[in-house]
Parts: C-alpha cells; sequence; structure tokens
C-alpha cells in the first residue's frame, strides 16, 4: 500500500513535467515528513553524497569532451571515423560504440561516460546526418558500459559488501561487456540497414584515410594516453580526468593553436552547468533513497523474496525481474546497498556462484539507467541535446531488449562470466 | 514497542558486522521485545561520517562507529591508536567494566551521544606491500603507503614512507597498479577486502587498536524503559565479550588464510615490533598533541 | 487601470530578474565554475608532486570532495534559471496553453519548496554541528558546520530563482 503510495506519487509528480530533481526532491520530503517527522536528514545526507572526490570526475570528463570540441579536436576524430567507416551503413553507430567502450575501460561509472562521450559525439552524428532518435539510444546505451567493463565504481562497492573478490569480479565482467558492446554494434548495423536512413558514400581510398588518420592523431592518442595512466599505476580514476582535461587543453593550444583563456572559461563554464543538473539529481536520488530506506519499502520486498524457498535457478530469475522493477526507480548505490546484504545468505545457501551474481546486478543495474521513469543516463542524454526525454526513451527502448537479452544470455550460460577469472586462478 | 534504528559502516560478513547483529538479537530478546532493532550496515542508511551527528541531533535512534570517526571532535577516542600501546588482549576483555570506559562513557554522554557497547575489533594489523616484507624501519624508506589518519600517519613518515591519501573504495585498483606501493590495514581486512591478489608480502604486527562503539541518542535513550535500559546494559557485557572471541578468532585464522592464498606473511617478532615502535611512537605521541584528558585515560587503562 | 498596474508588475518582476537574481546567480555560476577548474589545478599539482617530487598533496582527496559539494550548491541556480534541468515532458508538451501554465507555476513552486526544505535542513545541520563541535577526521581538521554553509547559499539562490520564474510567469515576462 505504502509502496503504491510513493511510487504513484513520485511518477505523478515526475509527470507534471517539474524538474526531476525538484519530483524526487519533494517526494523524499512528503515520505520524511509522513514517517518522520521532520526532515532534519535532508542536508546531512546531500552533504553526505556529494563530498566524494571520485565524482569530481565527472565535470574534469565533461571539460576534457570540451575543450576537445571547441578545439575541434573531436571534429578530426569523427572526420576519421567517417573516412573509414563511413561508406558502411551505420558504421558511425558502431565507431560510437566503441568509443563508449574505451571510455568505459577508462571510466568506472556511467554517467560519466555517457556524459563525456554524448556531449561529444552527437553534434558530430548530427553532422553526419545519423538518424537524432538512434544517436540519442545509442549513446545512452553505450553509455551504461562504464559499469560493466572494468574498471567500475559499483562492482567495487557490490564486492566489499558481498566479499567476492574485485579483481575476479573486474575480469568477469570484460566479457560480457565486450559482448554487449558488440550486440550494440549489430544492431546499430541491422538497425541502419534496415531503415536505409544514412547515405553512405564509396570507400574513401587509402590515402584519405590515412591523412584523416594523421589528422586525428592526437585526438586518437588521448585515450591510450589517460588508459596507460591507470593501468600503469600513474594515476587514480579521479587524476585520469583531471590528466585527461590537461592533455586536451595542452593539445588544444600547443598543437590545434585555436584555444585562449576565453575558451577555457567558456569550457569550464558549459561543463559546470552540464554536470550540475545531472549532481542536483543525484543529490535528490539520494534523498529519496534515504527517505525509503529509513522506512525500510524495498527491505519487505527483497525478503520475501528471499523467504520464498525457491531453487538456485528460479530464485534469480526473480530477483533479477525484482531488481529491473526497482531499476526503474533507484540509482544503482541504493540497490546494490539494500538488496545485496539480504539476498547474500540465500544465495550462498543455494550455492550461487556470486561473481556471476554480480556480473548479472551490473547489467540489470545498466539497464536502470536507461529505464524510464528514473533513469540517470537517458536524462543525461535529455540534458546535453535539448530533445524531448520521450525521443530519448524511444531511442533506447531497442537497447533495453538487447539489454535483457544479454542478461538471459549470461543467465544460460554463466561461463561467459566465469571463465576469465576461472583461468586466470580465482576459485 | 521502541524501534531503534541502528546504522554503521561494516560489510554484513565483516566478524563484528555479524557481533552487531547478534548484539541487536539479544537486545531485542533481553528487552522482551520491547526495543525492535533495525541494523543497517554498509553505509545503507548514513554515511560513516555522518553517523555521529544524525545520532546527536535524533535523526536516527542509535548509531556504530569506528574510533577514528572521531578525530578532534573527541580526541581521546582515538588514544587506542599510538602504535604498540594497547597489544595486550586482556585491556579489551575487561574493558566494558573498566574505569577507563566509564570515563570515555562520561566524556561521550557530555558531547552528547549514550554510549551502550564497545566491541573491540583489532589489534592485529598488516603491513601489505610487494616485492618485500616491510619488516625494519629502513624498509618503509621511499614508500608509498596508503595513510589512516593523521596522528598515525606522522607515525609512518618517521619511518621515512610517503603517506598518500584516497577513497576506500579506490584502494584496491591503487594498490593493484601501483599508485600506491604499500597498504596498512587490520589483518581479516587484508582477507576479506582481497588485499592478497594485490599484494604478496604480509607482515602481521600489533601496531594499533581499533574498536567500534555503539551509542545512542540520549532523549532515545532516556525515553526508555528500566526494563529496556537493564536490556542494553546486559546486552553490552554480553557483545564485549563476543567480540573480543570473534576478533581473535578473525586475527587467527587470517595468517593461514593469507597463505593458502600463496602470499608471504611474517608474524612481526618482539624485537622487530620495538624497532618500529622506537620509531613511530614518539612521531605519533607529538602529532597526537599532550593532553590532561589522556593522560588521565592511559593512566586508567594501566589500571586494568 | 488593470492593465496599467500589470505593466508596472511586469517592470517589476523584470528588474527583480535582470538586475538583481540574475547577477546572483551567475555570481554562483562563476564561484562555481572557479571551484572546478581549482580542483583541477589541484589534482594535476598532486599528481606533479607525487611523481616529480616524492612529495605528494595528502589533503587533495578532502578538498576535492569538499570543493565539489561546494560547485553543486553555488552552480544548481545558475543551471536552473538557464533552464538546464532536466525534466520529463511527455505529458507536459500535450497540455493546451492554460494547462501547461498551470503546470509551469506548480513546478516553480515545487522548486521553490524544495529549496525551502534544503535551506532549512542545512540551518539545522549547520546550527546543530556548530554547537556540537563536529570536526572533519582528515589531514585538513576543520568544523563540519563551515563545508554545509554552500548548501545553504546554494538553496538561497535556488529559491530566489524559483521565485522570479514564478513572478515572470505572472506578470506575462519569461524568464530568459
Ligand atoms: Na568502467
Ligand atoms: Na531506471
Amino acid at each position: 500500500m505504502t509502496m503504491t503510495l510513493v511510487f504513484g506519487g513520485l511518477i505523478l509528480l515526475l509527470l507534471t513535467g517539474m524538474p526531476i530533481f525538484a519530483a524526487l526532491g519533494l517526494a523524499a520530503t512528503a515520505i520524511l515528513l509522513i514517517f518522520e517527522g521532520g526532515i532534519g536528514s535532508v542536508a546531512d545526507t546531500i552533504f553526505a553524497h556529494l563530498n566524494k572526490s571520485i565524482l569530481m570526475a565527472i565535470p574534469l570528463f565533461v571539460f576534457m569532451a570540451q575543450v576537445m570540441m571547441r578545439a575541434k579536436v573531436i571534429d578530426d576524430l569523427y572526420d576519421m571515423a567517417h573516412t573509414v567507416v563511413g561508406h558502411i551503413r551505420g558504421g558511425l553507430g558502431v565507431a560510437t560504440v566503441l568509443s563508449c567502450t574505451i571510455f568505459a575501460a577508462i571510466s568506472g561509472s556511467s554517467v560519466a561516460t555517457a556524459l563525456s562521450i554524448g556531449s561529444s559525439a552527437i553534434p558530430q552524428m548530427k553532422r553526419f546526418g545519423y538518424p537524432e532518435r538512434g544517436a540519442l539510444g545509442v549513446i545512452a546505451a553505450g553509455g551504461t558500459l562504464g559499469i560493466l567493463i572494468p574498471p567500475s565504481g559499483p562492482m567495487i562497492l557490490y564486492a566489499i559488501v558481498s566479499e567476492v573478490s574485485i579483481g575476479a569480479l573486474f575480469l568477469a565482467g570484460i566479457a560480457p561487456g565486450l559482448l554487449m558492446a558488440l550486440i550494440f554494434s549489430i544492431y546499430c548495423l541491422a538497425d541502419a540497414r534496415r531503415n536505409r536512413l544514412t547515405e553512405t558514400p564509396d570507400w574513401a581510398g587509402w590515402r584519405k584515410v590515412a591523412t584523416a588518420f594523421r589528422r586525428s592523431f592526437w585526438a586518437v592518442m588521448a585515450p591510450p594516453v589517460v588508459m596507460g595512466g591507470i593501468y600503469l599505476g600513474v594515476f587514480t580514476a579521479t587524476e585520469a580526468a583531471a590528466a585527461g582535461s590537461l592533455y586536451a587543453l595542452l593539445v588544444a593550444t600547443l598543437v590545434y593553436r585555436n584555444f585562449g583563456l576565453r575558451d577555457l572559461w567558456i569550457c569550464a563554464w558549459s561543463s559546470m552547468r552540464t554536470s550540475m543538473m545531472v549532481f542536483m539529481i543525484i543529490a535528490a536520488a539520494a534523498m529519496f533513497g534515504h527517505a525509503i530506506t529509513i522506512i525500510r519499502l524495498p527491505y519487505g520486498v527483497t525478503e520475501a523474496v528471499a523467504a520464498m524457498g525457491l531453487g538456485p535457478f528460479s530464485f534469480i530469475l526473480i530477483v533479477m525481474a525484482m531488481i529491473f522493477v526497482m531499476g526503474m526507480f533507484f540509482e544503482s548505490i541504493s540497490i546494490i546497498l539494500i538488496t545485496t546484504p539480504i539476498l547474500l545468505p540465500t544465495m550462498i545457501a543455494l550455492d550461487i556462484d556470486l561473481v556471476w551474481y554480480g556480473v548479472l546486478l551490473m547489467i540489470n543495474l545498466e539497464l536502470a539507467m536507461i529505464t524510464p521513469p528514473v533513469g540517470m543516463n537517458l536524462f543525461v542524454i535529455k540534458g546535453i541535446t535539448d530533445a524531448p526525454l520521450s525521443e530519448v526513451v524511444r531511442g533506447a527502448a531497442p537497447y533495453v531488449i538487447l539489454m535483457v537479452g544479454g542478461l538471459a544470455l549470461l543467465l544460460a550460460a554463466p561461463g561467459l562470466a566465469t571463465w576469465l577469472p576461472r583461468s586466470a586462478g580465482f576459485g | 514497542v521502541e524501534t531503534m534504528r541502528c546504522s554503521h559502516q561494516l560489510p554484513p560478513a565483516h566478524h563484528i558486522a555479524k557481533v552487531v547483529d547478534r548484539w541487536a538479537a539479544a537486545v531485542e530478546e533481553y528487552s522482551d521485545g520491547e526495543i525492535d532493532v533495525q541494523v543497517f550496515g554498509a553505509d545503507s542508511l548514513v554515511g560513516a561520517r555522518e553517523n555521529i551527528v544524525a545520532v546527536a541531533k535524533g535523526d536516527i535512534e542509535c548509531a556504530f562507529s569506528l574510533n577514528f570517526q572521531w578525530g578532534k571532535t573527541l580526541p581521546i577516542m582515538n588514544v587506542t591508536i599510538a602504535p604498540y600501546a594497547f597489544a595486550d588482549l586482556d585491556i579489551w576483555r575487561h574493558w566494558h567494566e573498566s574505569e577507563a570506559a566509564a570515563y570515555l562513557e562520561e566524556k561521550l554522554l557530555e558531547k552528547g551521544v549514550k554510549n551502550v557497547v564497545w566491541m573491540f575489533q583489532t589489534n592485529t594489523s598488516v603491513f601489505t606491500s610487494n616485492g618485500d616484507f616491510l619488516l625494519a624501519p629502513d624498509d618503509f624508506k621511499g614508500v608509498k603507503i596508503r595513510g589512516l589518519v593523521p596522528s598515525f600517519d606522522a607515525g609512518l613518515a618517521a619511518l621515512g614512507a610517503t603517506t598518500v591519501t584516497m577513497p576506500g573504495s579506490e584502494v584496491y585498483q591503487a594498490l593493484a597498479t601501483g599508485v600506491v606501493d604499500a597498504g596498512i590495514t587490520d589483518v581479516a581486512a587484508a582477507v576479506s577486502r582481497k588485499y592478497f591478489e594485490v599484494q604478496d608480502h604480509f607482515v602481521v604486527t600489533p601496531v594499533l587498536s581499533a574498536y567500534l562503539h555503539g551509542y545512542l541518542n540520549p532523549a532515545f535513550y532516556d525515553g526508555l524503559s528500566d526494563n529496556a535500559k537493564a536490556a542494553l546494559e546486559k546486552a553490552k557485557a554480553d557483545a564485549g565479550v563476543w567480540a573480543v572471541e570473534a576478533s581473535i578468532e578473525a586475527a587467527a585464522a587470517a595468517p593461514d588464510e593469507l597463505r593458502a592464498k600463496g602470499v608471504e606473511v611474517h608474524i612481526a617478532t618482539d624485537a622487530e615490533n620495538a624497532a618500529l615502535e622506537a620509531v613511530m611512537r614518539p612521531a605519533f605521541d607529538e602529532a597526537f598533541g599532550d593532553s590532561e584528558e589522556a593522560a588521565k585515560l592511559i593512566e586508567l587503562v594501566g589500571k586494568l | 487601470m488593470a492593465q496599467h498596474n500589470k505593466r508596472e508588475a511586469a517592470a517589476a518582476a523584470s528588474f527583480l530578474s535582470r538586475r538583481i537574481v540574475a547577477p546572483l546567480t551567475w555570481l554562483g555560476g562563476a564561484i562555481s565554475t572557479l571551484l572546478i577548474l581549482g580542483a583541477f589545478g589541484l589534482i594535476v599539482a598532486a599528481v606533479v608532486r607525487r611523481y616529480v617530487f616524492s612529495a605528494p598533496i595528502r589533503f587533495t582527496d578532502e578538498v576535492a570532495g569538499w570543493a565539489l559539494v561546494a560547485a553543486i550548491m553555488f552552480g544548481a541556480a545558475e543551471a536552473y534559471r538557464q533552464g538546464d534541468h532536466i525534466s520529463i515532458d511527455l505529458v507536459t508538451a500535450r497540455l493546451p496553453d492554460k494547462a501547461r501554465r498551470a503546470m509551469g507555476v506548480f513546478s516553480d513552486l515545487s522548486v521553490l519548496a524544495f529549496a525551502i526544505a534544503i535551506g532549512r535542513s542545512a540551518w539545522d545541520a549547520v546550527t546543530f554541528a556548530r554547537g556540537f563541535g563536529m570536526y572533519t577526521t582528515g589531514h585538513i581538521v576543520m568544523e563540519t558546520w563551515i563545508l554545509q554553509t554552500p548548501l545553504i547559499a546554494g538553496a538561497t539562490l535556488l529559491g530566489l530563482a524559483a521565485m522570479t520564474k514564478l513572478a515572470e510567469r505572472f506578470t506575462g515576462r519569461r524568464a530568459p
């Protein structure tokens, strides 16, 4: 009953067209006033959730993208992509999925991935005549790979709560992550072919490809610099965002030589504006999460599922369905912290591989980011493009189905996740 | 029925998180169901840094904090992290009924929280590293190590190590890639947090003592019946003992579990510990600062 | 006469918006931008110090977290005033003008209520932490209430921005 009221109320507030942060915040305030008689905890909750240096990576990655865009470094990169794959229908979509995959190997966050790739790629995809809805969808979905392909913030959180190996979980995410990227790519190709939407020029020839490569050298070098820094142990994830921004600034001022102090301010200003709207939703989602946690709303459901006395496979199936529904409303951190401790004893009793479950959970959390009404990546894409949210939701819808398919595949073949960590010697 | 929501920061499988659950069940049982204890672990309700204020303010009724969380807010809570000062387990076995504990509880109440349980968590830490043991003071020279709290880091700096601060969630990745060379952690946590996957040399040493303690909002406590207060008192005595047992068990099992993972483990000898203490202790004392309160507490601990 | 009053009110609202609230929220945005750039500089400096001089800056992590909270609070109102904040337009886009206007008023009122809730709660949190004497535990030891004051400033800015939007709706002048 309470559950229907809370979620029904939230949906109604969201549909009035008020900013999403206000809807989440008001729903939280109402719950706290009714059940707790006061909103004293709101400020502390917001402060606690935003006071994290790791989150500084979000505005910094956006800043990096802004600098590369303003200095036209990105243009060269997309010219190159267009020269190489432009003659293939949907090739640009595949190139974007590839960018998301590479960025996912740098960043541990899906929001950072969607924000950075989206803000630079969407205008470019439009420039080359890629259909808008397709562009919105592929980046909303491609961005979610950020938490499935290591490093991954949510994986670390799940690993700490469930005490599984972080290393094993990271390894386990690689194959499913690449598989999802492959599925997305195939879909891009099939969809473009089916709709005959893109004009396809002829193959540009090796000489043009070589020229395009030379021109895009500095843009192409950005991921290896940042990734190399992370994997060789030079920077942490947040430092990588700063290092990437520094690299972009150096390329813009020293190589492209079209970047002054005024450009610096404009880029910083727009990354401020872009990240603020995301952070306000993060803050309000934290309030909402706190409010429903303190009244133990999700606990009842999770405990009921844990107590159903099911076999391993049907148990996982019900849990996945439950998390899918939760994912429509909550952000990933709350879902991990609320469900994992309650489900853990049952999973251990049923002898369910916790690494496998962790990867299933991650894919489900990826889904949560692109399912309405509350989906962070949907909001991010809507925020950077000004497209109607309904358009973003429609663009992402096919990917919801593809990801559910990926989830089913991994349910049927756990080896996809567990093979790599096992062969690397993890239990 | 009084609902008592308790927040803490430990993951559910941590040996002390299990003691918290056991304590919660005991409180419910001893109070004949008068108190309904709802435990929210792993920072799921209130963050580790916000627990103290949340309880003092009355947002929630109860929380558990590690002594580190008190910092300058109530510095004497951190006396136990003085390098090698609290290695004797008998101190902890009798802690809950000691004058020292009573003294701290008085200070906590003055500050604004009513302490209801002490849970000794560890006096066994590990220095983790790759390639070589961190054993003698010289081994620490130039090593980048993830620090703990400023006063303890002063001791590490005196050894010649460079301390690096980063959020707990980034430590694993930082050790894996080499952003930091070494770590210091509770020996059981070295197992549960999988440090053995990314480090291969572990020195087990009683360098610092840490405890978790549970406290209530004073107004909430005052509103409880005598029966409920007596139940809390009884649960406090029991849980104090359970925590020592659980910690001894976890610390005893951990070195072998680490060895089973194929890493090198060395249990530091008394002489090795003394050598580290000689360098770390003066630096710690200077950074910690003397206070009458700390002196009084140490004197009371001496009586144990 | 009524026409005249309405025009006057519109002029007043427009003056309030252009001359007072807009510069204030812009200033908030500028502070936010500078905080992000500052954190960027600090993180770069920390990496350089760690590798080139083997002398890491110990407080980077803490300061970056605090700077982020302050940046978000100072910047939120400017983003809101510029219409950056994301909302769900599935229903409102299909409504007739009058209903859409009513929804707009409701939306502004909600943002105002949200700002009041945060501001009120932040005020309580700050005064409580101050009386309690709560300190941070890292390498910079500071009373926590100082770090929470940006929440009050941010809520005030957001509330002001919501009020001017509301005033503009009633006087018929849209926010820029
Ligand atoms: Na990632
Ligand atoms: Na969702």
